[in-house]
């Protein structure tokens, strides 16, 4: 194997589980091996693609991840393509190639572009099939678990917008950062002034979220925080923009558009990754991500469940 | 014995060999202002109770045989105190304290020295006979070594050593090289490299050296000149006295700072700098020492902190403490009666991503393959920016740093090894800290680490997924060219490598297996498989968001049978829509329900997003189909042909009741009516065919 992007998914994948620093170490060690021009925020960007991706979950609060498991499932209205995801060992390596081998499976590796700054991702393992019951099939002849449709299954299940449990206030004379809404960024501030998400440092060394609503502090992710904070915000925000394509019959799929700075949380981004099976397009220009074949009643699922409004848009 | 050397005695074994010593390393050094002090206490020059001793007069004897005498009682009787050979060996050192070019001696001569305290003429007979006798001297040396090591530190640890180029004077010359000044300048530059007490890391000779070369580059560290003097002529090969003395005292250092007036009470610990914020904030971080918690330390001007153990075993309580200029460039001393932080000023700071705490913190060495940070001082922005040039990696950026007239390189990397040589014997003022650990054993690092649980035992240092082999990190060259020969399982490679450089093993082509690599001296085993599991590897998901209705919001552990979405599986939460595919170039299609309801579906072509991302085989001709509820008949027309498809198990397709005009929906049916012999077709075709007859009469 000497593609970078298939060797970390096969090491995560026979690993099973473990530490987000020791996972982090390994990728920056391959990483300086073959990718000479990537950049520090590299393995965090590959982490989330790859959870995106559905190879790995992570709980990024706890710094612990394990892979996921091996999922075959269709895309929605995509021509009978389904993705083979989630955990990759070289057992189920083995297994895949023998399949396509002997025909039995109808396979195509795709490559999600990304820029050389990254880290290259694993490619997807795209899957062509003739119908449901014959997919369901070769899942099982496979060993994998088989979800009919993870973007529409994963869309009804995706939670309203809350935030998490009560926290205490932060200390006094820590470093504390709030997160502008406007630039995208943290900024180290004094003292919290006014609603919306902060990051502070805890005792034990883990940098947290945290967001004030109403006089209460909560705990939060980066990604629920930046849309706590929106939430508040009297303005709408237009960060989610659909697009719906434009080839003749299918006006109910389109591409969903994230500006940068307002990142999905995890089991959103999978949600709409797995519409296509690829990592999401990165808009260098336009700044911000594109996500390919998002059914418009998934794409406002997404807005609706992160308290937002679905813009319609324009430019990539 | 005489009186006053039985005195000398007393005294010598009080001063270094006494309760306060134990457990402490101990450095017998006598120079010419410590003999004059003592010599007052006992009433007579050291050189002169020690000539008293000598047996000129029997020549069948040896010089020192009165003291070898009194030596071998001591044995017998127990060895309870210090040797009686220690006026002698307090004497030699005082001959290599002397060791200067003058009086027409070089700074090399020891024995002119020695013979020079006796009051002996050079070159006479009984100056060949001191320098012979030295012999004798030599052996006393090695038995104060052997009892120091037998009393188990008892009356302090021995730092007793030679080397092949001075050997029998080398004893003595390892006493006089470390002036009680030095050894406390030593335990701070020991607390300053951050070495731990008791050096468990096995940091090498060389490579403590090198630490302390840069440790004391461009700056007056208050170490004695003869000690600077040793330090910058040891050769960078072979056996170096000086190296294994420092080696001694850093593997005997119990983390204290060498303060008798304190009783060696106080912990001393080098600061850290922690650039954080991706270079936006600095910050010192001061990593905990065992058994103190909590402790105060203060500031010259009187500011005082209190530390308290964090998570990750460094003290908080720093916070606010800013890290500024003036304490960059003129050191930083935090002090109280438990502890000393220091920082050293230095002019280029080298900084590595802290795995733990994720941010970019100062360290001691360089690892070439890994990026780094570099903060440096204005004064020495073109020497650095030459200095990361030639390693010529791409990555490299200048940033402002969040400090007065400092700035951060930041992606600083040795990904070419021919480059990074190159770099490092070109040298300059501030190449020292690009410099890499020098070791003095094979070791193995970074790699795509597999099966860690199985990690010990049976002499292998860890098992590596094929493809991810580790680094391999090789010991100090002896070798004139500084160059050292890779053995892979008994081969020597062609290539003689740079131990400076990291030898990237994932780089030779190996198959899975077990290896033994490394130097024909020492090496390590390592394996290499592509897989362990033939299922899924434990923890495979074992994380997930549990569902209820809908998913929590937050990933937790999710194993057993408890409804959760792990990667890409999730509940049945909904009705999917039904969808049916034809693979071929469709020119119409209908779908029939059995009260002559028609729906057609509409043509598509590919997608664009398809037609950009996917090869071409995946985009041959397809119609995909939603089928509402209710629809049986799926009938479509190629080019060549019609054709008609059940929507459902044929005993599930009801009987059709179309109403007499529903022409377009027998239409539909008679154009594929011979493509199904099944039963339930045939009675749909027959009630199109009753329609057709209706529109005709």
């Amino acid at each position: 194997m000497t593609d970078t992007g298939g060797l970390l998914l096969r090491w995560v994948s026979e690993q099973g589980a473990g530490s987000l620093s020791e996972v982090k170490q390994g990728m920056w060690w391959l990483a300086a091996k073959h990718c000479p021009d990537f950049e520090p925020g590299a393995p965090g960007r590959w982490l989330r693609d790859a959870v995106s991706l559905a190879y790995m979950d992570i709980d990024w609060r706890n710094r612990r991840w394990c892979a996921a498991p091996p999922v075959l499932t269709r895309l929605p209205q995509a021509r009978g393509l389904a993705v083979l995801t989630g955990s990759r060992t070289a057992a189920f390596d083995a297994r895949v190639t023998q399949a396509v081998q002997d025909g039995l499976l109808e396979l195509f590796r795709v490559t999600s572009a990304r820029p050389l700054r990254d880290i290259p991702l694993p490619q997807s393992l795209i899957v062509q099939f003739d119908n449901d019951a014959g997919l369901a099939r070769w899942a099982a002849e496979l060993g994998v678990s088989y979800t009919p449709c993870f973007a529409l299954q994963g869309a009804a299940l995706l939670p309203p917008l809350s935030p998490g449990a009560p926290t205490s206030v932060p200390e006094f004379g820590k470093p504390l950062e709030q997160y502008d809404l406007e630039r995208g960024e943290y900024r180290p501030v004094q003292r919290p002034r006014s609603e919306g998400l902060y990051r502070l440092k805890r005792r034990d060394s883990k940098r947290v979220c945290q967001v004030l609503r109403d006089g209460q502090w909560y705990e939060t992710s980066h990604e629920q925080g930046v849309y706590l904070a929106l939430e508040t915000r009297s303005q709408a925000a237009d960060v989610l923009r659909w697009r719906p394509e434009k080839d003749c019959g299918r006006e109910r799929f389109g591409t969903l558009f994230v500006d940068w700075g307002y990142p999905l949380p995890d089991l959103h981004r999978r949600v709409a990754v797995m519409c296509c099976g690829l990592a999401p397009r990165i808009n260098a220009q336009a700044e911000n991500l594109a996500y390919d074949n998002v059914p418009y009643a998934i794409a406002n699922k997404i807005a609706q469940s992160l308290g937002q409004h679905l813009g319609e848009n324009d430019d990539e | 014995m005489r009186s006053e050397y039985k005195k000398w005695h007393e005294v010598l074994s009080a001063e270094f060999f006494g309760a306060g010593n134990a457990l402490q390393s101990t450095v017998l050094y006598v120079d010419a202002e410590i003999e004059r002090e003592l010599a007052e206490r006992v009433g007579t020059g050291l050189a002169q109770a020690v000539a008293g001793e000598l047996n000129w007069s029997d020549p069948d004897r040896s010089l020192f045989s009165r003291i070898q005498y009194e030596c071998e009682v001591w044995e017998r009787q127990g060895s309870a105190v210090p040797p009686p050979s220690l006026p002698v060996l307090a004497l030699s050192v005082l001959a290599a304290t002397r060791m200067v070019s003058s009086e027409g001696m070089l700074k090399t001569n020891f024995y002119g020295r020695w013979i020079q305290l006796f009051g002996e003429q050079p070159s006479s007979s009984r100056a060949n006979k001191l320098e012979q006798a030295f012999q004798d001297v030599a052996v006393m040396w090695e038995k104060l070594d052997i009892w120091l090591e037998q009393t188990g530190g008892l009356f302090g640890t021995s730092t007793v050593s030679t080397d092949a180029l001075y050997w029998k004077i080398g004893y003595p010359i390892s006493q006089a090289l470390v002036r009680g000044s030095d050894r406390q300048v030593l335990t701070r530059f020991f607390a300053a490299t951050r070495l731990r007490p008791h050096n468990p890391d096995e940091v090498s000779e060389r490579e403590l050296l090198r630490r302390l070369r840069v440790w004391t580059a461009g700056r007056d560290r208050h170490l004695s000149p003869r000690l600077m003097e040793e330090l910058a002529s040891a050769p960078d090969t072979g056996e170096v006295l000086i190296a294994s003395l420092v080696k001694r005292l850093a593997d005997e250092w119990d983390g204290t700072l060498h303060e008798p007036e304190r009783e060696h009470r106080r912990r001393a610990v080098g600061l850290r700098l922690v650039v954080a914020d991706r270079g936006r904030r600095l910050e010192w971080l001061a990593e905990a020492c065992d058994g103190i918690d909590e402790t105060h330390v203060a500031a010259p001007g009187g500011r005082t902190f209190t530390l308290r153990r964090a998570y990750g075993d460094v003290y908080e309580g720093l916070e606010s403490l800013h890290p500024s200029w003036q304490q960059l460039g003129h050191g930083l001393h935090l002090e109280g009666d438990d502890l000393v932080l220091e920082w050293a000023p230095q002019e280029v700071l080298l900084l590595r991503l802290h795995p733990h705490l994720g941010e970019w913190v100062s360290t001691e060495y360089f690892e070439p393959g890994e990026q780094h940070w570099i903060l440096a001082a204005d004064s020495a922005l073109r020497a650095v920016r030459s200095m990361v040039d030639a390693l010529g990696s791409r990555t490299v950026r200048e940033a402002p740093a969040p400090v007065l007239g400092w700035k951060l390189f930041k992606g600083v990397r040795a990904v070419n090894g021919l480059a990074f040589s190159r770099t490092l014997d070109r040298g300059g003022d501030h190449t020292h800290v690009l410099e890499p650990q020098i070791r003095h054993r094979a070791a193995l690092s970074g790699g795509l680490r597999i099966a860690s649980e199985y990690r010990a035992g049976a002499g292998v240092a860890g098992h590596f997924l094929r493809g991810g082999a580790p680094d391999l990190l090789l010991p100090a060259s002896d070798s004139p060219d500084g160059r050292v020969e890779v053995v892979l399982d008994g081969r020597i490679e062609k290539l003689r490598a740079d131990p400076r450089v990291p030898f990237p093993l994932c780089l030779i082509p190996l198959e899975e297996g077990k290896y033994r690599v490394g130097t024909a001296h020492s090496s390590q085993v390592f394996t290499l498989h592509d897989g362990l599991h033939e299922g899924p590897p434990p923890g495979t998901g074992t994380l997930g968001y549990p569902c209820d209705g809908t998913a929590r919001p937050e990933l937790s552990d999710a194993a057993g049978s408890q409804a959760a979405i792990r990667g890409a599986e999730a509940p049945r939460s909904i009705r999917l829509p039904h969808t049916e595919l034809l693979r071929s170039s469709v020119l119409e299609a209908v779908l029939l329900d059995p009260h002559g309801g028609v729906r057609q579906a509409k043509r598509q072509s590919v997608p664009a997003w398809m037609a950009c991302r996917l090869p071409a085989q995946a985009l041959g001709p397809c119609l995909e189909i939603e089928v509402p509820g209710g629809y049986v008949w799926l009938v479509y027309r190629t080019a060549a042909r019609w054709s008609v498809r059940a929507l459902a198990a044929v005993e599930d397709i009801p009987p059709p009741v179309p109403a007499p005009d529903n022409y377009a929906w027998a239409y539909a049916v008679l154009s594929a009516a011979p493509r199904l012999q099944d039963p339930a077709w045939l009675d749909y075709v027959a009630a199109a065919e009753a329609v057709a007859r209706s529109q005709g009469a």
